[in-house]
């Protein structure tokens, strides 16, 4: 389902991103002015998270967890106890 | 609940349409919203203070829930004193995006209750900048897309010859 189908259903008028860093910028942006394209109503609204959570991403919390790193400054208790069975570490 | 105040803070030396446009946006999102301009003494402005605050009250009049407020020094004091929580700021391009950071982290060093929201203005509004504006009414160029009729009189008195 489209992100803009999704929200049309369930009622909401405003998508939330984080901003963390001048790379995410040129895509966000792009995705922001394409979906008020395809809904002129629907607001994207960015957050800049807490300074020392910047450098943070998913793929390169996986990419540590993946060859054995230490995540749990960077994940939940639970998420990295998935990270660690999908890796099988 | 206590009301969803946002303040969009800026010099707008002038508003713009691309000012016009967050503002518009944040009207959906909010009970209320301000409009602060900032009264900078160190920075020589093309309006007085007061000359934005008319301009802008003018163009808020038909916008229910918006009012124009001046400000000197911090914005997190400014803020606290209009029980707001919510800093809008506009990115218009990559440009804006280094200095724009470093202000959201900073005030929220200062005040952490306080959170900076980053909204997009229309896509053909993104080139629009208060000192691109005046550049171009200084050389007597056509601004009438890009600023109000009101504004486009105004820097036209300034600029007259």
């Amino acid at each position: 389902m489209s992100l803009t189908r999704l929200l049309r259903r369930a009622g909401a008028s405003v998508i939330v991103r984080g901003l963390r860093a001048v790379s995410d910028f040129e895509y966000e942006f792009q995705m922001a002015l394409m979906n008020r394209t395809l809904a002129p109503r629907l607001e994207t609204v960015f957050l800049v998270p807490a300074f020392d959570l910047t450098y943070l991403s998913s793929s390169l919390g996986r990419e540590v967890a993946r060859f054995g790193g230490d995540v749990s400054q960077l994940v939940q208790p639970a998420v990295q106890q998935a990270l660690r069975r999908k890796f099988g570490r | 609940m206590s009301a969803r105040v946002a303040v969009y803070a800026g010099s707008f030396d002038p508003i713009h349409n691309g000012h016009l446009d967050i503002i518009d946006r944040c009207r959906p999102l909010f009970d209320k919203v301000i409009v602060a301009v900032l009264h900078n003494e160190a920075k020589s402005a093309l309006f007085s203070s007061e000359e934005r605050v008319a301009m802008i009250g003018e163009l808020l009049a038909d916008r229910p829930g918006c009012r124009v407020v001046s400000f000197s020094g911090l914005l997190v004091d400014f803020m606290a004193r209009m029980r707001a929580r919510t800093v809008i700021r506009g990115l218009r391009a990559v440009s804006d995006f280094e200095y724009e950071f470093q202000m959201a982290l900073m005030n929220r060093n200062l005040a952490p209750k306080i959170e900076t929201v980053f909204l997009v203005p229309a896509f053909d509004l993104t080139f629009v900048s208060s000192s691109l504006v005046r550049e171009v009414a200084r050389y007597g160029g056509e601004v009438g897309e890009l600023v109000h009729p009101a504004v486009a009189a105004a820097l036209r008195r300034h600029y007259a010859p």
